[in-house]
């Protein structure tokens, strides 16, 4: 099966934690996604990831290059350049994510790649946008989240705000899928191509807008409120009994969470009849319980340390309680909804190494999902794809290579 | 450049039957991409976000959500019993009329018409439902709120990392801001509808899609879960934090730093004054900086300790330093780079402008965003949306003879 964007070819410049993500999610949706990788550029994504403990391999090349492929070009040789507008000439999407500029001194803005492909859709998505005084800032997830607003709204209260990491790279790259796909779908209606400007701060302050709209109202901004949702309680994550499967690992590592939030009356009458909390005529109403929400939180977190996160959940849930454990990956891997809806894929590496990986964040019932297949190692379908798309045969192609354009 | 009127999806009618954050926010995406939003209230209850903070003046006095004014202004406000059988039709009716629903399983119609066989009733429709666990499976349907969708989702057992965590060892993990975690999830199910109107376009076939709010978290988590399953090493909220920079307090604030590469560190020499500390031999690659990252890290603390954030961003600007400062809402609208690109919008209702939200985030050179307007009243539509779908006036009075007039 084939997905939704079956037929649809993507020129993929882009590189790290945005651009990867957006490409794979349109690879997830069933496009032939090429990833255009240069030595120096597309090295970044396969070596180690500046975000880990220096020296470890990044498997960010694993996740984010799954089922694309990948060719290498030299886009400091004009050939190679060439050869990069061709196959945007071929494609109904052109995305980059460098900082802005880059991509029109290679020779390969919109305009260049008009000219190559009148109905191109062309994505850029870069920390701050293409215009503006901070427009060629550079960005990381860390950075364009600290711009953004929302990390200035979690954290514990009184304390520092949260640095984000990747995940809200991934959110970016989200946004920037949908604004290609949107792009598609208008281009597939008027035969138009365009031009979209994503800026990641922009698709993460989105997120929070309803902290932009309440400013000019005497309820302020309303800043860190660890787990608070103001109305709802109880509402947090109270510890549980230590992971015995993990004795002698360090604390951090044995430690187990389980998130509770009542949103309703019934749902408080559930978790007062499951763990025997007191009856009190205050607490039938949200109002009530929120004003004592910190003696209702310390009181859950005594009753539920000795007990493990499993039993927990089972008693709650049976009460109709929205929870759940704070999942780890382990207890993602082995958790039977994630198995029973064959939510992972493992994939063939070409080293052999089978690795196990998550499939798509979505399923279409008819249009089905793409086949998975793991990460291309960097260049390996530049022949094939030169052949597919420009008909370069293969001794065109050796002398390409001899030249210099490719790699 | 953009002209007036020319949207992505204008002439598509898009039904939203589901409350609170997901579901809504995807409504409103497409809403910004030009499709009229249809949002059904159904006679069990309103949308529980009505009644969440934070909230915005209305004029008046009067104090409303600022969460579901800004997820639902734009949209129509149909709301009748639907659990009668003339409900029951209005709604197939309404459904008939869609190119596009999007829903959240909790309706008894939802279950029969708009799961896996809706192609049964409605060929052409794109029918999208976002759950917190999907639409099968042994979790499917069990209680879940915005928190446990954080809890389940892989990122909320390392959250959060770095200095908040340092200052609070024992706190417990936290969740996204706000709705954020679930508005992600409306995000991607967006994709997914759009991508299927795309197959839509070519071979005139709906579709039934299945938006698991919990695969979108784990998807997004992918680089650290999978780091942990296939290499078996568990990352903490102990051992997340960046080698090298990350948040640190300043005189007034809080700012980002972010070292890694040797460039970065010669950058922030330079708008430190190079001082003795940093010369340091020791810190001159990546590695050994990693190595001794506990002194880096003070020396850098004690250099921003003195500092304003606004000083060192500017600063950072200019020396190319990867810097930058922890706005809050209010800075984000007064930033200069996001007024110069006209971000931050007007949230204007009828004459009255009840504040600023943010733009649209992305900008396309030939269609332009359907800004939101318009009040959220329920059913305030509902009679000009079902003489629209061919029921009759007295059958639309009958359909709202329950609802309460506000």
């Amino acid at each position: 099966m084939a997905g939704p964007l079956d037929g649809v070819r993507v020129a993929d410049f882009t590189w790290a934690g945005v651009g990867g993500y957006c490409g794979l999610l349109w690879a997830m949706l069933g496009a032939d996604v090429i990833k255009i990788e240069t030595k120096v550029r597309g090295g970044t994504q396969r070596l180690s990831n500046p975000a880990r403990r220096v020296g470890v391999k990044s498997n960010l090349a694993e996740e984010l290059s799954r089922d694309k492929r990948s060719i290498l070009l030299n886009l400091k040789s004009p050939v190679g350049v060439d050869i990069a507008r061709r196959i945007a000439g071929k494609s109904h999407i052109a995305a980059e994510n460098f900082r802005p500029g880059v991509m029109a001194r290679l020779g390969l803005g919109y305009q260049d790649l008009r000219r190559a492909n009148e109905r191109i859709v062309m994505v850029s998505m870069s920390a701050n946008g293409q215009s503006g005084p901070d427009a060629t800032l550079p960005g990381y997830a860390g950075i364009f989240g600290a711009l953004s607003g929302i990390s200035s709204l979690i954290g514990y209260p009184g304390g520092a705000p949260v640095e984000l990491r990747l995940p809200s790279d991934m959110v970016a790259g989200t946004m920037g899928a949908l604004a290609g796909v949107a792009a598609l779908v208008r281009q597939q209606r008027t035969g138009q191509g365009q031009y979209v400007d994503c800026a990641n701060r922009e698709s993460l302050s989105v997120l929070i807008g309803e902290y932009f709209l309440s400013l000019g109202s005497a309820f302020g901004e309303s800043g860190r409120q660890g787990n608070d949702v103001p109305g709802r309680a109880p509402y947090g994550c109270y510890r549980c009994a230590d992971d015995e499967a993990m004795a002698g690992r360090p604390a951090a590592e044995r430690e187990r969470w389980v998130a509770v939030g009542v949103v309703d009356d019934s749902q408080w009458v559930g978790l007062r009849a499951a763990l025997d909390l007191p009856d009190d005529a205050d607490l039938r109403d949200s109002a009530g319980r929120w004003a004592r929400r910190r003696e209702l939180g310390t009181e859950i977190a005594r009753i539920v340390r000795p007990r493990t996160v499993e039993q927990v959940v089972e008693t709650l849930r049976a009460h109709g309680v929205p929870c759940a454990p704070v999942m780890r990956p382990p207890d993602l891997l082995a958790d039977p909804h994630l198995a029973e809806r064959q939510a992972w894929d493992v994939l063939e590496r070409a080293d052999g190494v089978p690795w196990i990986s998550f499939g798509a964040p979505f399923r279409f019932q008819h249009a089905g999902r793409p086949t998975p297949r793991a990460a291309s190692p960097l260049g390996s379908d530049s022949r094939q794809v030169m052949a597919d798309l420009l008909e370069i045969d293969d001794e065109e192609f050796d002398k390409l290579v001899a030249d210099g354009a490719i790699a | 450049m953009a002209r007036a009127g020319q949207s992505v999806l204008n002439g598509i009618r898009v039904i939203e039957l589901g409350g609170v954050a997901a579901v809504p926010f995807c409504g409103l995406m497409l809403s910004w991409l030009g499709a009229e939003v249809i949002k059904f209230e159904p006679a069990g209850g309103d949308d529980d976000a009505r009644r969440l903070a934070p909230f915005v003046r209305v004029g008046d006095g009067g104090v409303e959500s600022a969460m579901f004014a800004y997820l639902n202004s734009g949209k129509k406000m149909v709301s009748f019993d639907e659990t009668t059988d003339a409900g029951r039709t209005a709604l197939a009716d309404l459904v008939a009329s869609a190119t596009v629903v999007v829903h959240d399983g909790s309706l008894e119609f939802c279950g029969q018409s708009l799961g896996p066989t809706v192609g049964d009733t409605y060929p052409g429709l794109v029918a999208c439902a976002i759950t917190p666990y999907g639409w099968d499976g042994p979790h499917a349907g069990v209680p879940a709120c915005d928190l446990t969708t954080n809890a389940v989702g892989g990122d909320c057992y390392l959250n959060p990392a770095g200095l908040a965590h340092h200052e609070n060892p024992e706190g417990e993990p936290l969740k996204m801001a706000g709705f954020s975690a679930s508005y992600t999830g409306g995000l991607a199910a967006c994709l997914a509808i759009m991508a299927s109107l795309f197959r839509q376009g070519l071979t005139g076939l709906g579709d039934f899609i299945d938006v698991s709010e919990q695969d979108v978290q784990v998807s997004m988590s992918r680089e650290q879960i999978m780091w942990a399953v296939n290499e078996n090493v568990l990352e903490t909220r102990d051992t997340r934090a960046l080698p090298v920079g990350g948040c640190f307090e300043c005189k007034d604030g809080y700012v980002q730093v972010y070292v890694f590469s040797d460039e970065h560190w010669a950058a922030l020499r330079v708008i430190m004054g190079d001082p003795v500390w940093a010369r340091d031999e020791r810190y001159a690659a990546a590695l050994d900086r990693a190595k001794h990252n506990d002194e880096v890290n003070a020396g850098i603390e004690s250099w921003l300790r003195l500092k304003e954030r606004d000083e060192l961003y500017t600063a950072a600007k200019k020396h190319g330093v990867t810097l930058a400062p922890y706005l809050g809402p209010a800075d984000v609208i007064a930033d200069p780079q996001e007024v110069d690109r006209g971000f931050p919008a007007p949230f204007v209702v009828g004459d009255l402008t009840l504040g600023i939200t943010p733009g649209f985030p992305f900008a396309m050179s030939e269609t332009t965003p359907v800004r939101p307007t318009g009040g959220w009243r329920r059913g305030q539509d509902t009679a000009a949306v079902l003489s629209g779908v061919g029921v009759g006036p007295a059958d639309i009075e009958a359909l709202v003879a329950g609802e309460v007039s506000e």
